[in-house]
């Protein structure tokens, strides 16, 4: 049996290993079809990317398709972007991470705005600790266009995600921090494989 | 922002990469320390309400050299452009140059000699690239295509790591194709065999300069099947191809039994996914000698009709 979260890479338990919680066997049910709540059983869904429940309606009202080609791709995307969620944790958590783990899920916008702050957070001796939890759907999946695109909604919930100082570990969050937002990722299908390339951050809604 | 702190160390050579990039062993530059750095910038961006990357630590001037970036000490490697931060290598785009704002990848292949795209060079002159410039609100430009000579001067002077990255992702890591046994239709209750064909890792990969060298070994760590429905299964090899001989007998390494049928399904199969878990092992040598891994994954689809019922003679 393989070990899901591949990113962790021989060498790199370290301190920022006790971030990486591997949450076992299925996550709780939640969400509306298509999440990926259901997915990965009895294989863990997601390791150090916690499920999440949202309160409300206003997110995850329509999906695309789970069944048939498009189900199929469409849960490859959500795998994709778990593991591209489990990337930033990890990467995040530790103060010697290059961050090259998140090449494998992301391009774009989305990689640059992680090295950025992967920068920006090792240049101020910043960790983030704890673990983000969200909720994800296939908004919609394109498997006729040229490359093949895919859209996921998601609940992001940063409440039990913190930024720390890396040696005292005393709270740092930003003042001016998120905790809760609904969040839009674009993905393409590049070398057979699913990459985000593309992140936004929908503050003015709720879920 | 940037400066150089190790400029002893850099020497360009001619690679001899077909690519024709002109490589450096060493770190171009590194960051400064951003002014304010600290609890008052808004870092990750996924915890901001703004993104706040385009230039956010103020950023004016690339390195002389394009490709360099802050990342020698080992971190992030970020480049700049007007202000603006991108990645100095990106899977999809390629390396970014600093000097012009844009992200190259050497077409893979190159274009026919003669072709438009060569600018009436020959292929021994230079190759050709894939151009995409980032725009300052953070969108990406089109796609255009452009000749690069090999002269010297020419090209920008490439960090080893990125140059390594370049290096993996022109290695052609195969996409899998799944087998299955039975073939047709499988039953309920009954072993499955699972396989994939057309795993045979690229060759290992090798870059030499003067004082320095590349080397890209690739290595298949393990499989995942994804029949939807919750129903996955990893295994640690690409299979075991099912053969008569073997009777009804499971799999001895990836093979799975279903519980329920595909008949309420769309189409009255599973739609699944496989996916190759291929893994690139670089080590540089040199004065910046290091190893690391790059993931490689390569998915493909599949169906899969199951009975509930075998029917028996």
């Amino acid at each position: 049996m393989r070990q899901r979260g591949n990113v962790l890479r021989p060498g790199a338990v370290g301190t920022g290993g006790a971030v990486l919680v591997l949450l076992l066997g299925a996550c709780a049910s939640g969400g509306a079809g298509g999440s990926v709540d259901r997915l990965g059983s009895p294989a863990p869904t997601v390791a150090g990317v916690g499920p999440l429940t949202p309160s409300g309606g206003s997110v995850n009202a329509t999906i695309a398709p789970t069944d048939g080609p498009e189900g199929a791709r469409g849960r490859l995307a959500l795998r994709t972007y778990q593991d591209w969620w489990q990337a930033q944790a990890e990467a995040f958590g530790r103060t010697d991470s290059d961050g090259s783990a998140l090449e494998a899920y992301s391009s774009g916008r989305a990689l640059s705005d992680a090295l950025v702050g992967l920068r920006q957070l090792r240049d101020a001796k910043l960790v983030m600790t704890g673990t983000p939890r969200n909720s994800a759907v296939v908004k919609a999946i394109d498997l006729k266009a040229d490359p093949q695109t895919a859209v996921i909604e998601d609940c992001v919930d940063l409440s039990d995600w913190h930024r720390v100082d890396a040696v005292t570990r005393t709270a740092k969050d930003p003042a001016d921090r998120l905790n809760r937002y609904v969040a839009t990722a674009s993905l393409r299908w590049f070398q057979e494989h699913w990459l985000i390339y593309d992140f936004k951050r929908e503050v003015d809604r709720t879920c | 922002m940037l400066n150089s702190r190790k400029p002893a160390q850099r020497f360009v050579v001619v690679a001899s990469l077909s690519a024709g990039l002109l490589l450096s062993s060493a770190v171009t530059a590194t960051a400064d320390e951003p002014p304010g750095a600290g609890a008052e910038t808004c870092s990750p961006s996924v915890i901001c309400t703004h993104a706040g990357t385009g230039g956010s630590t103020g950023s004016t001037t690339g390195p002389s050299q394009g490709g360099g970036g802050s990342g020698g000490d080992g971190g992030p490697q970020v480049c700049s452009f007007h202000g603006a931060q991108w990645a100095c290598y990106d899977p999809a785009l390629g390396y970014f140059n600093s000097d012009v704002g844009c992200y190259f990848r050497p077409k893979d292949p190159q274009p026919p000699e003669g072709d438009g795209a060569w600018e009436g060079h020959k292929p021994s002159e230079g190759s050709v690239y894939d151009k995409v410039c980032p725009q300052t609100d953070g969108g990406l430009g089109g796609l255009q295509t452009q000749f690069v000579s090999n002269a010297a001067g020419a090209t920008p002077v490439i960090d080893l790591t990125v140059q390594a990255k370049l290096l993996v992702g022109r290695m052609a890591f195969p996409a899998p194709k799944a087998g299955l046994a039975p073939k047709d239709t499988a039953v309920v209750k009954a072993p499955v065999w699972l396989w994939a064909e057309g795993m045979v890792a690229p060759k290992p990969s090798t870059l030499a300069v003067p004082g320095a060298s590349v080397t890209v070994t690739a290595q298949l760590d393990g499989m995942t099947w994804d029949f939807g429905q919750g129903m996955t299964v990893d295994c640690a090899t690409a299979g075991t191809p099912y053969d008569p001989k073997y009777g009804d007998a499971k799999s001895p390494d990836c093979g799975y039994v279903f519980t329920t049928g595909s008949g309420t399904r769309q189409g009255g199969v599973f739609s699944g996914t496989v996916t190759a878990h291929w893994r690139a092992h670089v080590v540089i040598t040199g004065p910046n000698a290091k190893t690391f891994d790059i993931d490689m994954p390569r998915g493909a689809d599949f169906a899969l009709k199951v009975a509930e019922v075998q029917v028996l003679n």
